[in-house]
């Protein structure tokens, strides 16, 4: 098996809605893979956790400018706290992070994961031509949704570049700082531009579909970002 | 005394050269292993070459400087792992390791760099290439690529059938791939030539999308950017469904119509067909521009 299909069914296997034979292939996969192991057994956790939380957690609104601080920083708050083999465990148990926030964010992008597949599935089955239609444009609802699971993703990301790190972790962090801080300037404008486009044509299915491309692809920069601070 | 000074500065900065030039450590390290191995690189700051042999060995060498400690080779014949190691309990590191790697031409190869360009050639299994700061650079016929950077640029010169190419600032140049090609980048720009494809998605945000391949009979592409222009270098006796749309971005074509206004807001629509109509091209901006431009007969035939 590739990795390309075992993350293609990724989700569903965390989620239960595999078949006992896909279920056993891809479980023997990640037995293999060690990179593909390790992702199933971090998301694995992030659900049990996020099962064990409150129902309503609200997020935080200005999470932007903390990103970017945290990336400045990205230095340790406090450098006597180990981490975890796994960093996603390894946030519960840090003074770090305010224990509310870490597991939050854990759950917005739990939220984030699962919800954004489902949505875009169910927008493109609906849809004659594959794409978005009128009667099923994922505006407002779906991008909500996809800004909600961004801002998930990005308190995730802030909390994490607060851990204390090796010099992989730390040099990873630094590096990425340019290059997510440029990306994410150039999305949040452009998401912008759309969502005004929007509010003066707000029927047209184009200008719907590159919103949600464009938070698409934020939320997808921020979760690599995550796994490559995370991973290193 | 300024003489003397200058003098003292240029010995002790020659004595610091050498003093550091002296601290890197080479390295040469060889092991047996399976014609169709894979091969996992991890490095934070350096180099990685790699490259395919007609050997069944993993050979390593390069040098070692700063307070790397040694490069780690571990696995099997048929999975090995060649990892940087830092001294314990650090939490800076200056130190750089460079790496020239040859393996044989069917391994697969994975990379996960930090600060390091990537250099692969002569490869023919798949590769997955991951660079933080870092340029990656590809040459060969590997089977698959799927490679992302963040900072760095993507430069593809490979007869590959399945190309994934991701950036979040840098560009993207494919020349010689076909078949199965995603690009997606954020400020990058995407400039494709050659190669028959059957299937095509390139995105971007602010970056140009240029497109000078050929589509194959049942084709389908698919381009989309915000503010960056999107260019289709297509030949005069192109066979395809056109369905074209921007917001506030033009649209120039040398096929035919360039399209209607919207009924209502800015921006334009264009569909249209030539030929019998079988391959599906679909575009659509923002506000960047769209060209579809015929590409001179010579230049198509090579």
């Amino acid at each position: 098996m590739r990795h390309e299909d075992f993350r293609a069914h990724f989700h569903e296997l965390v989620d239960g809605g595999l078949s006992e034979a896909q279920r056993r292939e891809l479980e023997a996969h990640a037995d293999a893979c060690s990179d593909c192991g390790r992702e199933l057994r971090a998301l694995r956790e992030i659900v049990a956790a996020a099962q064990a939380l409150p129902r309503s957690i609200e997020p935080p609104r200005d999470l932007w400018p903390g990103i970017e601080t945290a990336i400045g920083r990205a230095a340790p708050v406090h450098a006597r706290v180990q981490r975890a083999p796994h960093g996603w465990r390894g946030w519960f148990a840090t003074p770090a992070v305010p224990r509310w926030a870490a597991a939050g964010a854990m759950a917005l992008l739990v939220i984030a994961i699962f919800s954004l597949g489902r949505d875009l599935d169910r927008n493109r089955s609906a849809a004659p031509d594959g794409g978005a239609s009128n009667s099923t444009a994922p505006f407002p609802a779906a991008v909500s949704g996809l800004e909600l699971q961004c801002r998930g993703a990005g308190q995730l990301l802030q909390a994490s570049l607060r851990l204390p790190v090796g010099p992989g972790t730390r040099a990873a962090a630094t590096s990425l700082a340019d290059g997510l801080i440029s990306g994410l300037s150039i999305l949040d404008r452009s998401i912008d531009e759309t969502r005004q486009a929007l509010a003066s044509d707000p029927d047209n299915p184009a200008l719907q579909r590159m919103l949600t491309a464009r938070y698409q692809q934020k939320l997808a920069l921020l979760h690599a970002a995550l796994l490559r601070v995370e991973t290193t | 005394m300024k003489t003397l000074l200058l003098r003292s500065l240029c010995i002790a900065g020659a004595l610091g050269f050498a003093a550091s030039a002296g601290s890197a450590k080479p390295i040469q390290e060889k092991r047996p292993v399976d014609e169709d191995v894979l091969v996992t690189v991890k490095n934070v700051n350096g180099t990685v070459t790699i490259e395919g042999w007609n050997e069944k060995q993993l050979e390593v060498t390069g040098t070692l400087s700063g307070d790397i400690e040694d490069v780690e080779i571990s696995g099997s014949s048929s999975r090995m792992t060649i990892e940087v190691q830092f001294p314990r309990h650090t939490r800076h590191s200056s130190g750089e390791a460079d790496l020239d790697i040859k393996v044989p031409v069917g391994a697969g190869v994975r990379v996960e760099v930090v600060n390091c360009p990537i250099s692969i050639s002569k490869l023919r299994g798949d590769l997955e290439l991951e660079a933080v700061n870092g340029d990656i650079a590809i040459a060969g016929e590997p089977a698959r690529i799927e490679a992302q950077t963040v900072n760095g640029k993507i430069e593809i010169d490979a007869s590959c059938a399945h190309v994934d190419a991701q950036t979040v600032g840098g560009r993207i140049v494919i020349r010689g791939a076909q078949g199965d090609l995603t690009a997606a980048t954020v400020g990058g720009r995407i400039q494709v030539t050659g190669g028959k494809f059957e299937r095509v998605r390139l995105s971007s945000v602010s970056g140009t999308i240029d497109f000078g391949g050929e589509l194959a009979g049942k084709a389908t592409f698919e381009g989309e950017s915000h503010a960056g222009d999107i260019v289709l270098h297509l030949p005069d006796g192109v066979s395809a469904d056109f369905d074209v749309s921007t917001f506030s971005g033009d649209i120039d074509n040398d096929f035919g119509p360039t399209g209607a206004r919207r009924e209502y807001g800015p921006g334009r629509e264009l569909t249209f067909s030539t030929g019998d109509g079988d391959a599906r091209v679909r575009l659509s901006t923002f506000s960047g521009d769209v060209q579809l431009t015929k590409k001179a007969q010579a230049e198509s035939e090579r």
